[in-house]
């Protein structure tokens, strides 16, 4: 019997592990589109702000490439961060409390993150635009909301619910095979 | 047959905007969030209060249909999605 329960038990932990590797590579993908288009899509509005734009003629030449150097800095610095966030996403687990993983509790976790990550185009609008400038003015300019897709979180949050049915398979088969090494029978087992 | 719920009202984007402030007003960090809910007469379809993600979605769309996620960003709300 112990046998049997052991060999349950390590069939759950590889298909928790199998389910685990599934959605982290979800998660990265998802990530990584993001980062390979939202850094610049805020740029473009960071640009606007600061008059880059070389269709304005306001800034000299000079001042136009420094700001732009420092905008593209700030950009790639951002995707890198996006693209590296797979571990700092607060992703819905149920041990938070979620029984259900919903799209939009993945995509609220992601839009969390991604606030947090671009901060710093927020921080060059309000260093290089002149004094006066309204902080929470330029905070909701450069929102990631507009371009921010929750629908693209369906998958992942499939593949999240996942994860929680095998860690559940996991603790029953470990309850399981801990009766058996009791000696207890399986029809007595607790739940 | 059995009469279904009825369907939370949508928020127009004053709506949301008012949600928003009282949130502002009264909700300064995570830990506040539940004793905002439970005095709320808005309905809620979620409610995440984590000191790493503090979210409420709302039950009902907003004017065009979509969702309404409000979110604690930098101790300030506002809609996230």
């Amino acid at each position: 019997m112990s046998e049997r329960t052991l060999r349950d038990l390590k069939r759950a932990r590889v298909r928790l592990s199998r389910e685990v590797v599934v959605a982290r590579l979800e998660g990265r993908t998802r990530l990584e589109a993001m980062a390979g288009a939202l850094p610049e899509q805020l740029a473009a509005l960071v640009r606007a702000e600061l008059e880059i734009d070389s269709s304005r003629p306001a800034l000299t030449a000079a001042l136009r490439a420094s700001r732009e150097r420092q905008l593209s800095e700030a950009a790639a610095a951002i995707a890198a961060r996006i693209r590296a966030g797979i571990d700092d996403v607060q992703w819905p687990t149920r041990a938070d409390g979620f029984d259900v993983v919903t799209t939009l509790d993945v995509a609220a976790a992601v839009y969390g993150f991604i606030a947090s990550c671009v901060k710093p185009l927020e921080a060059l609008v309000l260093l290089h635009a002149g004094r006066g400038r309204d902080a929470r003015l330029v905070h909701r300019i450069l929102s990631p909301r507009p371009f921010f897709d929750a629908d693209a979180f369906t998958a992942l949050a499939g593949l999240l619910n996942r994860v929680s049915t095998a860690e559940i398979a996991v603790r029953d088969a470990q309850r399981a095979h801990e009766a058996a090494a009791r000696g207890e029978p399986l029809d007595e087992r607790e739940d | 047959m059995t009469a279904s719920p009825p369907r939370p009202k949508a928020h127009s984007d004053s709506d949301i905007d008012a949600i928003l402030a009282e949130l502002n007003a009264t909700v300064v960090d995570h830990q506040r969030l539940h004793a905002w809910v439970s005095e709320s007469d808005i309905p809620l379809a979620r409610v995440v209060a984590s000191e790493r993600l503090t979210y409420v979605r709302l039950a009902g769309k907003d004017a065009s249909g979509g969702c309404v996620v409000l979110m604690l960003l930098d101790g300030a709300w506002e809609r996230a999605i």
